[in-house]
């Protein structure tokens, strides 16, 4: 598997310019934590906001900031969060379970209804009633999500569940939109398979409807498994809303949180593990890929 | 969509950030005593608890006698980083954390401004010094013996420079702190210190022994606090909950209530939605969307909806610096520009209340003979003539995730555009609107102030505080500054109330503000809570009991 050990040898460097563009960026903006930590308070002096700058490193310059974070980064501590001084790598740790089994809660259900949902609706494409079907399903994409989760919360939905099952009504609701999606994406893939020329030539060639349909899936698989890798990082940072109706305690959260207070050593901790993440599911959609597809195996796509 | 929904949503639950808490001086002729809510009980309805504009005594509640237990679950919008008094300035964590675990020398009565003894049976006031006699034998949660040397630690921390804390400049006037013996504690005064007392009123005592020679940010105890008070500390999960438990131990009259659980839910509508479950007992706030709905709905019959207001301002502030803006005409013009009436009903569907001053309506610093200048663009333009301006361009600063803000400043763009007056809206986050207030970067910008029974003005409005302090419309009035270092120096309570005053009357004039109004908040209480106090940010659970 070279193609892997190739993957693999990427990883460091999307790290390092991730965390680079993430660094440079929270700092191109105008504010520091320091500042906002102080907020309006009465007794906040120059001498209290220069005390936490020197805490916490924040009076260097930003290149010499970066070459620290980085250094200490290197053997995994991320650092303190400015926020409540708690090492930002417990508060992950917190977090990202959470935050996992929910994307991956969604992306199961997702791709569990999507795919053989927009398939049977590509195969019936003639019936009317299936036509109506994917015509409706753009108006579930509509919803907005935070609508739907309101709803499902209010319909009686457990709030702060720690439990795959109890997170299974947040999961359904983040999932809706994904599903919708997928699922007029795998109609689609079909019914180009089933158009293309091959499928013809097997039709000629006597191949039954249920052969037809095993063949020319097979082929419409692809284009979704591709989305695997991109969709799971999305549900992760698309929790944010799902996260706050739902009490779940997550990244995304977290994440944004952390733009909004300028806790740099958290937003990085969290960037690096998003990151990491991110690499890993398309590393795992291209395996899934290569089973999918015989011709892809070994080859790095 | 979702990117800009889940921004929506998630900036909603920032209000009232921006917020100062701050401390009040004493008087003991307290305007609002004995005034109470009119109280209306309805068929088919939740009972009404509408409190007078001074606060809300909550003398409602006769459904004693109080029974012993259970479990009191309170919802709280937003969750405090630190539960540390000197460096947490969240509203919250007092909210939670003061009065319920960790206490005060002194106690002041949120709303007439009494000072009573808490940790310190007793003290006396000379020209120059304050005598603190504590209560012997007390004992921290943790079984540590408190003491004088507590006390001196943490006045001593409150006072540090590199702390911040928010009290300290009230400590200026304290030139030592002593410490005789266990139980007495003397603070030596180089100059009369009006604030004091309400200081020591609102500074929770540190344990020395768990946070000597540590940072206050990092210490455990700023996690897990360990007090004196009526409830001890169990366990904090973050973005979760909070839990107290009775302290079985208490030194003055014990909880009822066997636990209390915060539950950190920063949407409204959830909070609301799990209220409506049954599963929150005590509901901060109901959304606006819902009033309608609370005061008709027969399925909350037994319940309580208490209708109060927090002393909290919004205004508009001016920077005096820029251009035309220095003119205190302009700026009376601008605030007769803004229809601050049409503002309340669509921003607070009507449930605020007018405030022309920096103090709280009904106390005696407020002069309540000042009426708010009108809404009246034909005398604003005529102003703006007598002053020389044809036409203006400005911006307004507001932190976007504020809904108030903005709907602000899409009425302001809107009037100020007939009486051509330009303004362009510029929505920041809440890190830059600091930086640029700070560093005097912007011409108008909205934000909430926490009021003190007695709020003391000086960070306020003194030319002195436009450099590193919160003036941040660079206001610089001589007359101000000598009511502002008069007050501080003053003694006499009446005497003092009249300075205010004249302060109240000068701000009236010149505008640095333009005073928008004061929310109401409207709190839902389940039918079995009961004995819910009035503390300085909400209420006090010390007392609170839950029928069956």
């Amino acid at each position: 598997m070279t193609a892997l050990a190739r993957r693999l040898a990427v990883v460091p460097l999307v790290l390092l310019g991730v965390t680079l563009v993430t660094f440079a960026l929270v700092h191109a903006l105008p504010g520091d934590a320091a500042l906002v930590q102080a907020g309006t308070a009465r007794g906040a002096s120059p001498e209290s906001l220069a005390a936490m700058r020197a805490e916490y490193g924040l009076d260097r310059s930003w290149p010499a900031q970066y070459a620290a974070w980085l250094g200490r980064s290197a053997r995994l501590d991320f650092g303190d969060s400015l926020v409540d001084g708690r090492p930002v790598r417990a508060k992950i740790a917190e977090a990202l379970p959470t935050s996992l089994a929910l994307a991956l809660l969604a992306a199961a259900l997702a791709f569990g209804v999507a795919v053989p949902l927009g398939a049977a609706l590509g195969w019936l494409d003639r019936k009317a009633w299936a036509r109506a079907t994917s015509a409706a399903l753009y108006g579930i994409y509509a919803l907005p999500v935070a609508a739907v989760a309101l709803l499902v919360l209010r319909a009686g939905a457990p709030w702060g569940a720690r439990t795959l099952v109890g997170m299974l009504p947040a999961a359904g609701a983040l999932a809706l939109a994904e599903t919708v999606k997928l699922a007029r994406y795998q109609r689609g893939a079909l019914l180009d398979a089933l158009a293309a020329d091959y499928v013809t030539t097997a039709r000629a060639k006597g191949l039954g409807p249920a052969g037809v349909a095993v063949h020319a899936l097979r082929n419409a698989l692809l284009p979704t498994v591709t989305l695997l890798g991109s969709e799971l990082p999305a549900l992760l940072s698309a929790a944010v809303v799902v996260e706050q109706v739902f009490g779940l305690h997550g990244i995304g959260m977290m994440a944004f949180d952390a733009v909004m207070t300028r806790d740099v050593p958290l937003l990085l901790g969290i960037t690096t593990v998003g990151a990491l993440v991110t690499l890993a599911a398309v590393l795992a959609a291209d395996l899934a890929y290569g089973l999918v597809d015989p011709r892809l195996r070994g080859r790095a796509a | 969509m979702r990117p800009w929904l889940a921004l929506a949503l998630a900036l909603a639950v920032f209000p009232t950030a921006g917020c100062k808490r701050s401390r009040a001086p004493a008087h003991s002729d307290g305007g609002a005593a004995g005034q109470s809510g009119a109280v209306t009980v309805r068929p088919n309805a939740p009972e009404l608890v509408q409190c007078p504009a001074t606060g809300c005594p909550l003398d409602f509640d006769e459904a004693g006698p109080p029974r012993d237990g259970g479990e009191l679950v309170v919802h709280v919008e937003a969750e405090p980083a630190i539960l540390c008094d000197l460096v947490e300035h969240d509203a919250w964590s007092r909210w939670i954390v003061e009065n319920e675990v960790v206490e005060t020398l002194l106690f002041q009565d949120p709303w007439t401004g009494a000072i009573t003894p808490r940790l310190a049976a007793s003290f006396e006031s000379t020209a120059d010094a304050l005598t603190l006699h504590l209560r012997p034998s007390l004992k921290w949660h943790d079984g540590a013996p408190f003491s004088s040397a507590d006390v001196a630690f943490t006045i001593g921390r409150a006072r540090d420079p590199a702390v911040g804390a928010d009290a300290r400049s009230d400590f200026d006037p304290v030139s030592a702190v002593e410490t005789p013996d266990a139980n007495t504690v003397i603070l030596r005064l180089t100059r009369p210190a009006p604030f004091l007392k309400q200081a020591l009123a609102h500074l929770s005592i540190l344990p020395e022994h768990l946070y000597k020679g540590k940072d206050l940010r990092r210490a455990d105890a700023s996690r897990a606090p360990i007090g004196t008070g009526p409830f001890k500390f169990v366990s904090w999960k973050q973005n979760d909950e909070l839990v107290l438990a009775r302290n079985p131990d208490y030194w003055g009259e014990k909880a009822h209530v066997d636990r209390i659980r915060f539950r950190f839910i920063r949407d409204k509508e959830v909070a609301y939605q799990l209220y409506r479950r049954g599963e929150i007992d005590v509901l901060w706030q109901v959304p606006a969307t819902h009033f309608d709905e609370v005061r008709n709905d027969p399925a909350l019959t037994g319940h309580r909806l208490l209708v109060w207001t927090p002393r909290a301002y919004f205004f508009v502030v001016w920077n005096s610096e820029r251009g035309h803006l220095a003119d205190p005409r302009v700026r009376r013009a601008l605030t007769m520009l803004i229809d601050r009436q049409r503002f309340d009903q669509v921003a607070f569907g009507g449930h605020a209340r007018a405030i022309t001053g920096p103090y709280a309506p009904g106390t005696p610093s407020y002069d309540a003979s000042i009426k708010p200048w009108p809404f009246d663009p034909a005398a604003a333009r005529k102003l703006l003539d007598e002053a020389g301006v044809k036409t203006m361009k400005l911006t307004f600063l507001y932190y976007g995730a504020s809904r108030s803000a903005e709907q602000l400043g899409t009425l302001m763009k809107e009037d100020f555009a007939k009486a051509g007056v330009t303004i362009d809206l510029a929505s920041v986050d809440f890190a830059v609107q600091l930086d640029r207030l700070r560093h005097h970067a912007f011409d108008a910008s909205a934000l909430q102030w926490t009021l003190s029974v007695e709020q003391d003005n000086y960070q306020l409005f003194h030319s002195s505080q436009a450099a590193g302090g919160e003036n941040f419309g660079s206001w610089k009035s001589p007359a101000a500054d000598a009511l502002l270092d008069q007050i501080r120096q003053t003694a006499d309570d009446n005497a003092r109330h009249a300075l205010d005053r004249k302060l109240h009357a000068l701000v009236h004039d010149e505008q640095p503000y333009t005073f928008i109004s004061m929310r109401e908040v409207e709190t839902l209480l389940q039918p079995r809570v009961h004995g819910l106090l009035p503390s300085q940010d909400g209420f006090t659970f010390a007392r609170a009991w839950l029928s069956k």
